[in-house]
């Protein structure tokens, strides 16, 4: 049974995730998607599964403190997934209130949900205008920007330059890795949107951490902030040294580092290693090959909160192979 | 035993087979012996050994999620079209409710006092045999899995945090919490009402005694174990969520209390998915995730084939009432209903 790809639509009130939404389902060209939305009555696509749900957050009791997943997200997949074959792609909105992890959670944690379903992408978008004011009085902005692989800056029409510059650094600081597009209503190329694979390879071939210093991108005015490090290692590193040492780390640091991805090059293997995180889960696997020409060295990104990048970078380079 | 295997799955020898376009969800036996299967497309297919052809009955659109025998004869089922339906074992289909922009997940009925029950969103709704409704119960947050005791009196249902048991009272229903931190996904009834028994998104399941509330953790599965069946008059319960047949034993007064689960000694490397008890042998079927279904005895000491794999999990399993037949489905759309009689 072929993964089912999903794609995770987020942002804060207003900013455009309806708007984005009603774009996707009305140019679908002719692929089905099933929907999965907080509120009825916003959006009526003919055609399309709609379902609404309650944006239930329960905490698994498997001793995992942040570890906290969406019911109903596993109840409507599960019932869904019934329908085997009437859909080709599942869209979930979120609130604008909503914390992501949960939900990336839930794609990571459950057995069924992971093997009908791939979380294929994590778009957020966000206004330009207000992106600032609302990265300063809420958690779950900064969370929703930290979470993304793709950011959406909307309404860039009712910006000036100096402004959008000013609002894609502060992005930029809290997510390296995310790729930021501007937007007026949400026209953007929806290849661009959907279809980027979960775990969207070339970006992260295109990160080009700061080596010199290794040192990570605090917003340093709010310390308490969402921030990033990013590291790479030219030697190949030992699989096993590794894969225990990330493991410990999300153990123990999980509930402040949000999101890890990482691609690795492991003493010995002929393929690349792509690792990613959210929390205290995690999923890695040996991609099928580097590209022609590709350099073969390892990266790591860990966006969160509280980062000691000496520290994180010296347990990272401990990793190397002998 | 081994020894003892014929040469081809039973199914081969003595089974009818049907390939439907759609994911098999259930299949259920009326008290008379009518044999329903419910798919994905929305339809029921009433089966019969007397022909090969199935009955067709248009009833969802979308899926069918639930399915459960009806008081008298034919079928009660819920759709993700929000519909609450009889179906006759003629084939006619008759709405009892309907929920606005809500899927019902859930359904039962309870023979003892002719009610129905069907899980809309939170709320539990009952209904009388003429499908009038007798209240509507508002559970907890995550209401999943929902039941009536044997007598048909109570109904407990599964949510986050517990299962909780509503009792019907002069003026109300009397609600009392059983409590147990994580997702409860189902509840079944002892056969004597001595315990409830939950199926967790743990990987687990828990067992409350009724009289006193004393509870019981029962870890260990590698998977979710979805499927809990009834064996030896209720001194077993047999779950899926394994490689073979996991089994619990209810004797006494404290039933698994202390104890650990046995496993069936055969195993495929392959999950259980589905399991169902024989009504009077002690015989157990059980379905995998590769379509292969099998009988065993209750000691697990080995199995008879009855389907040969074919890569899609077993959904659905059951016997009839007089225990002759057995019907199994699948995700991939494989139906069958093979004669046990010697």
């Amino acid at each position: 049974m072929s993964c089912i790809p999903v794609t995770l639509l987020t942002g804060t009130l207003g900013a455009g995730k309806t708007t984005l939404l009603n774009r996707i389902l009305s140019e679908a060209h002719g692929r089905r998607y099933a929907v999965i939305v907080n509120e009825f009555g916003e959006i009526g696509i003919d055609g399309d599964l709609v379902v609404g749900v309650d944006e239930e957050v329960f905490a698994l009791n498997n001793g995992c403190l942040c570890c906290s997943v969406r019911g109903d997200l596993i109840r409507i997949i599960g019932g869904l997934m019934k329908r085997a074959g009437s859909f080709d792609r599942i869209l979930v909105e979120t609130t604008g209130l909503a914390d992501p992890a949960p939900v990336a959670q839930t794609f990571l944690v459950d057995d069924e949900v992971r093997e009908r379903t791939a979380l294929d992408s994590i778009v957020t978008v966000v206004d330009a205008r207000n992106i600032e004011a609302r990265l300063a009085d809420s958690d779950e902005a900064e969370e929703q920007v930290a979470f993304a692989d793709t950011i959406l800056v909307n309404k860039t029409d009712l910006a000036d330059e100096a402004g959008l510059a000013t609002v894609e650094a502060r992005l930029r600081a809290i997510n390296p890795v995310a790729r930021l597009l501007r937007t007026r209503r949400c026209d953007v190329d929806l290849g661009m949107v959907l279809d980027n694979g979960a775990f969207d390879l070339d970006r992260l071939l295109e990160l080009e951490p700061d080596l010199r210093d290794g040192h990570g991108h605090h917003h340093h005015e709010h310390d308490q902030g969402v921030g990033s490090v990013s590291f790479r290692i030219d030697r190949p590193l030992d699989g096993r040294r590794f894969v225990d040492w990330i493991g410990m780390l999300l153990a123990i640091r999980g509930a402040d580092i949000l999101r890890s991805k990482g691609i690795l090059a492991f003493a010995g293997e002929d393929r690349p290693f792509v690792f990613q995180g959210v929390h205290m889960l995690q999923e890695g696997d040996f991609a099928p090959a580097w590209r022609p020409g590709q350099r073969r060295d390892s990266r790591l990104v860990l966006i969160g909160r509280n980062l000691d990048a000496p520290v994180l970078r010296a347990g990272f380079e401990g990793c190397a192979a002998a | 035993m081994s020894l003892l295997l014929p040469p081809r799955a039973l199914a081969e020898e003595r089974g009818t087979v049907w390939a439907w376009p759609a994911p098999v969800v259930a299949a259920a036996f009326d008290a008379a012996g009518h044999l329903a299967f419910s798919l994905g497309d929305g339809t029921v297919r009433l089966a019969s050994p007397d022909t090969s052809e199935a009955v067709a009955v248009p009833a969802h659109r979308g899926a069918v999620l639930a399915l459960a025998p009806d008081v008298g004869d034919g079928f009660l089922t819920g759709g993700d079209d929000g519909r609450l339906l009889h179906i006759g074992p003629d084939g006619t289909a008759a709405e009892i409710a309907a929920a606005q922009d809500r899927w019902i997940s859930v359904v039962d009925a309870a023979p003892a006092t002719w009610r129905r029950l069907a899980v809309a969103g939170s709320e539990v709704l009952v209904f009388d045999a003429d499908g009038a409704p007798v209240t509507r119960l508002q559970g907890a947050a995550g209401l999943d899995g929902a039941a009536f005791d044997p007598r048909g009196r109570r109904i407990a249902a599964a949510h986050y945090c517990g299962v909780t048991v509503w009792s019907p009272r002069k003026r109300a229903w009397a609600a009392k919490l059983y409590g147990w931190q994580g997702a409860h996904l189902a509840v079944i009834w002892h056969p004597r009402a001595r315990f409830v028994v939950s199926a967790m998104q743990e990987k687990a399941l828990h067992a409350w005694r009724l009289s006193d509330g004393v509870h019981m953790q029962m870890p260990g599965y590698p998977a979710k174990p979805r499927s809990l069946a009834w064996a030896d008059g209720g001194r077993a319960l047999l779950t899926s969520g394994s490689e073979g047949v996991v089994s619990w034993r209810f004797t006494g007064r404290d039933g698994p209390m202390g104890g650990t689960a046995s496993e069936s000694g055969w195993a495929r490397g392959v999950p259980i998915t589905r399991v169902a008890a024989h009504p009077h042998l002690p015989v157990a079927a059980a379905g995998a995730k590769d379509g292969f279904v099998a009988l065993m005895p209750l000691d697990g000491s080995g199995y008879v084939p009855v389907l040969r794999p074919n890569g899609a999990a077993v959904e659905a399993l059951a016997f009839s009432p007089d225990g002759r037949w057995l019907a199994a489905g699948d995700a991939g759309g494989r139906a069958t209903l093979v004669d046990l009689q010697p």
